[in-house]
């Protein structure tokens, strides 16, 4: 290929281009795209225009993104491109166009389209300048930034649960944001005595003078930053946001954004782990990443059982995979090369599975529990065997991309600390044992009942004699409440607790104009549909009603004593009414999902199976710089 | 250098430490305060301690950018913070309602922040036992400012006092942003960590349900 250099000078590139393709302007064009296209895209009112100059932003990106690999490795700047941080970025730009395409095809919920796509490009450009930094302040602003805007993702629900979340996210990251920013100057008085005034904070710098800093300085830097970055990152004891604020965002691709800035938070505390173990004091860096990512594999392991809706299991999965790169960073030396690999096969496995989850809720109407979207593959074989293969990479499986970084991990603890390779070889078989349980229950178990009948996005659904159902108005207060929960059957008071007449099942088509609006839906054996606020709300009022299991919130709860149909009905009264509040369907929807997972599977497979000679080098020399 | 102005520096830069102690002062003050105007009154003080504290490193670096950064901090945490939330106190009608803080003993508070600020002292003096003297002071009190303000947040259970502890935090990591010399991007970097809770106090104004027992 011909030198940048060369290819700039000669001629065949207008002015313009000339300057913005210099190798000083190249990096700041891969920031401030996604950032101008957050700006146009908060005042476009047309969704579908919006969608498209979304999936061009991103596209852009990428491009520039790619041609940061041809730029000379001597760039100085604020920005600079370096083997730690290539691979991520363009892995980033990648994700972040296909999580672009997968918006246009998959809407957030309704109303909230608008400030999702700009919120989303708003955190593309932050995450992308904290990659790029080369200067610890600047690094520490785009994060700000990027949690902020993580936060305003959270909340455009607008639900008390949706603000909640939000406001966990901003406390958290805020207090994060403040350790961090104390250690960042840690580090600066640490090092600024030897690299001068002007590059005080520039990594590159510091790398340098590393070995003659003060010691202690640079370990208690290295401890804030960790304690601050590991907030946004999701590093066990300070992960608490990140299941709220994915489970209550309007899309279940939120996952992406919550990756990002897990990625970019993590390779901040990688860059001050490499400047601390150049001269180690009292405690060696390493061994408190080597913590964190133990308690974040034990966490994930034992708590992706009990998670029960997709959001919150989604994060969980995340910090289980953050928790393996932090391991592997904690090992340093080669190992880096398995966590950055970790980190950049984790990005693309969650995000595959946060297309097909977020494919298959709006095929169910929006439901969002697991219980919900479970049996995948009988109802929707592709979606299915692509959210089986996704989570089979998160898992580990042979021949994808997790499976070469974990077996590099566990080679590389037992050549170096061969007491950790116990802990880590049991945390990594639980976290494989529980991903692979819960994927056998998402994609090969029984099918609800409304899903298998077809109801989903379509017609309403009728009774053995031809009589349509209809739901109850007031259920559809779900969306203006913001309560993502199933709703709940409850006996209506003073119904007879008996047997029900399952014929008597449902009102016909002209009955519901007779009824008093209020009256809620009368289904089978005296049952209404409560609406989850509401059935809380009677819960409270009523001091003998038991306390409201949380753990079954998301599988509606019918009473034993109801016959196989009349049950039947009654979920597929709630799910149609799901149905019709929800965003519709995408006609080219179901093709351009099967696509982009099948594109990032054969991304797993690739870095799995053979590595690219360019990245495997840049890997190598990553590990070299932050090993 | 002449004994003169040696004299001068020194006596500056132990004005800069006393300004120091007094935002610690004020945030055990954050910690103790149960009503919400007078806990605002004391974010706003501990705001303008932080521009004195940034004029006298001004006056001792001789630089003007501190000057500048004097400034914002006193239009930003001396004024527009402490303005928004009595906002906030306004729209909810707080005034005479609600206390902001969680602990009716306010004895039990005050000696975690003491234990908060011990932890720091002894955490930090053995760790940075090569630095100078000055850098380990300002560091501590730091650092003590910032573990008080999370001790702040981690006590109230009212978005209100919370927002203030998330304040208190950032006040003390701006100390520390003052007292590291040499910074090349200062003004944004302070710039930046004003917004944190500014934005966060005006986008819960904004977002927040027209109704509701929040505050």
């Amino acid at each position: 290929m011909m030198p940048w250099s060369d290819m700039l000078a000669s001629g065949a590139l207008p002015e313009w281009a000339v300057a913005l393709l210099s190798p000083s302007a190249l990096p700041w064009l891969v920031v401030s795209l996604p950032l101008l296209g957050a700006a146009v895209l908060s005042a476009l009112s047309a969704p579908r225009v919006a969608a498209w100059v979304n999936v061009g932003v991103a596209a852009l990106t990428l491009g520039a993104a790619a041609a940061l690999l041809a730029l000379p490795a001597e760039a100085t700047g604020l920005l600079r491109a370096e083997a730690l941080n290539l691979p991520l970025l363009l892995l980033a730009a990648l994700v972040g166009l296909s999580g672009a395409i997968a918006l246009a095809v998959l809407p957030p919920h309704e109303g909230t389209a608008r400030a999702f796509t700009a919120g989303y490009q708003l955190l593309l450009g932050a995450t992308h300048l904290a990659v790029l930094a080369d200067d610890f302040a600047v690094m520490w602003m785009a994060l700000v930034l990027a949690v902020m805007t993580v936060a305003m993702l959270a909340a455009l629900m607008r639900g008390p649960a949706a603000l909640a979340a939000a406001w966990k996210t901003v406390l958290l990251g805020g207090a994060g944001a403040g350790l961090a920013l104390l250690g960042t100057m840690v580090l600066a008085m640490a090092t600024q005595p030897l690299t001068g005034d002007a590059n005080a904070l520039s990594f590159d710098a510091m790398l340098r003078v590393g070995r003659e800093a003060e010691s202690g300085l640079l370990t208690l830097g290295f401890v804030l930053l960790l304690a601050g970055y590991g907030v946004l990152a999701g590093l066990v004891p300070l992960h608490a946001w990140l299941p709220d604020a994915q489970a209550e965002a309007p899309t279940p691709l939120m996952a992406i954004p919550c990756a990002l800035l897990g990625n970019a938070a993590l390779l901040a505390v990688l860059r001050a782990q490499a400047v601390a173990s150049l001269n180690p004091a009292w405690l060696p860096p390493g061994v408190l990443l080597l913590l964190a990512g133990l308690a974040g594999i034990g966490f994930a392991a034992a708590a992706l059982w009990r998670q029960r809706q997709a959001g919150r299991f989604l994060a969980v999965c995340a910090i289980g995979q953050i928790g393996l790169a932090a391991f592997a960073f904690g090992l340093g030396g080669p190992a880096v090369m398995a966590g950055l690999l970790q980190m950049m096969a984790a990005t693309l496995a969650l995000s595959a599975a946060a297309f097909a989850i977020a494919r298959a809720s709006a095929l169910r109407g929006g439901a969002d529990g697991m219980h919900a979207l479970s049996g995948l593959a009988t109802t929707d074989p592709r979606l299915g065997w692509g959210l089986a293969a996704a989570l089979g990479a998160l898992a580990g499986l042979p021949p994808l991309a997790q499976f070469v970084s974990e077996f590099l991990l566990v080679q590389q603890a037992v050549a170096r600390l061969p007491w950790m390779a116990l802990p880590l070889g049991i945390g990594l078989v639980a976290l494989a044992i529980a991903t692979l349980a819960r994927l056998r229950g998402l994609c090969f178990g029984p099918a609800p009942e409304s899903a298998r009948s077809g109801v989903a996005g379509g017609a309403r659904p009728r009774t053995p004699d031809g009589a349509r159902l209809h739901p109850s108005p007031d259920y559809r207060f779900r969306a203006a409440e913001g309560a993502r929960r199933e709703p709940t059957l409850q006996p209506a008071a003073g119904a007879p607790s008996g047997t029900p007449e399952a014929g008597e099942a449902g009102a016909p088509d002209d009955a519901p104009a007779s009824r008093p609006a209020e009256a809620r839906a009368e289904l089978p054996s005296g049952l209404r549909v409560n609406p989850p606020g509401q059935a809380r709300a009677e819960t409270l009022a009523d001091p003998q009603a038991p306390a409201p299991d949380p753990g079954r919130t998301d599988a509606p709860v019918l009473p034993a004593s109801l016959p196989d149909n009349a049950r039947a009905h009654a979920l597929a009264a709630i799910r149609a009414s799901e149905a019709e509040d929800s965003v519709p369907l995408h006609p080219a929807g179901g093709e351009a999902v099967s696509i982009l997972i099948l594109l990032h599977l054969l991304a797993l497979l690739a870095l799995g199976l053979f590595l690219p000679g360019s990245l495997s080098a840049l890997l190598a020399e990553a590990a070299k710089v932050a090993g | 250098m002449s004994l003169e102005s040696i004299w001068s520096s020194l006596s500056v830069s132990g004005l800069a430490h006393l300004l120091g102690g007094a935002v610690l002062l004020l945030s055990f003050m954050l910690l103790v305060r149960r009503r919400p105007m007078p806990a605002i009154n004391g974010l706003a003080a501990q705001g303008g301690l932080l521009a004195l504290v940034a004029l006298c490193h001004a006056a001792l670096r001789d630089t003007s950018q501190l000057l500048l950064v004097a400034g914002l901090l006193a239009v930003g945490q001396g004024l527009l913070l402490p303005l928004t939330l009595r906002e906030w106190v306004r729209r909810l009608g707080l005034r005479q309602g609600i206390s902001v803080a969680a602990a009716h003993r306010p004895g039990v508070g005050l000696a975690a922040g003491v234990a908060l600020v011990l932890l720091a002292v002894l955490a930090l003096l053995p760790v940075t036992s090569g630095a100078a003297m000055g850098m380990r002071e300002d560091l501590v009190l730091s650092l003590s400012v910032i573990l008080l303000g999370l001790l702040v947040m981690a006590a109230r259970h009212n978005p209100l006092g919370q927002a203030i502890g998330l304040a208190g935090t950032v006040n003390g990591a701006l100390l520390g942003v003052l007292a590291t010399p040499g910074l090349p991007l200062l003004p944004a970097v302070v710039l930046a960590a004003m917004a944190v809770p500014l934005s966060t106090v005006t986008a819960f104004l904004a977002m927040r349900p027209p109704a509701g027992d929040a505050g």
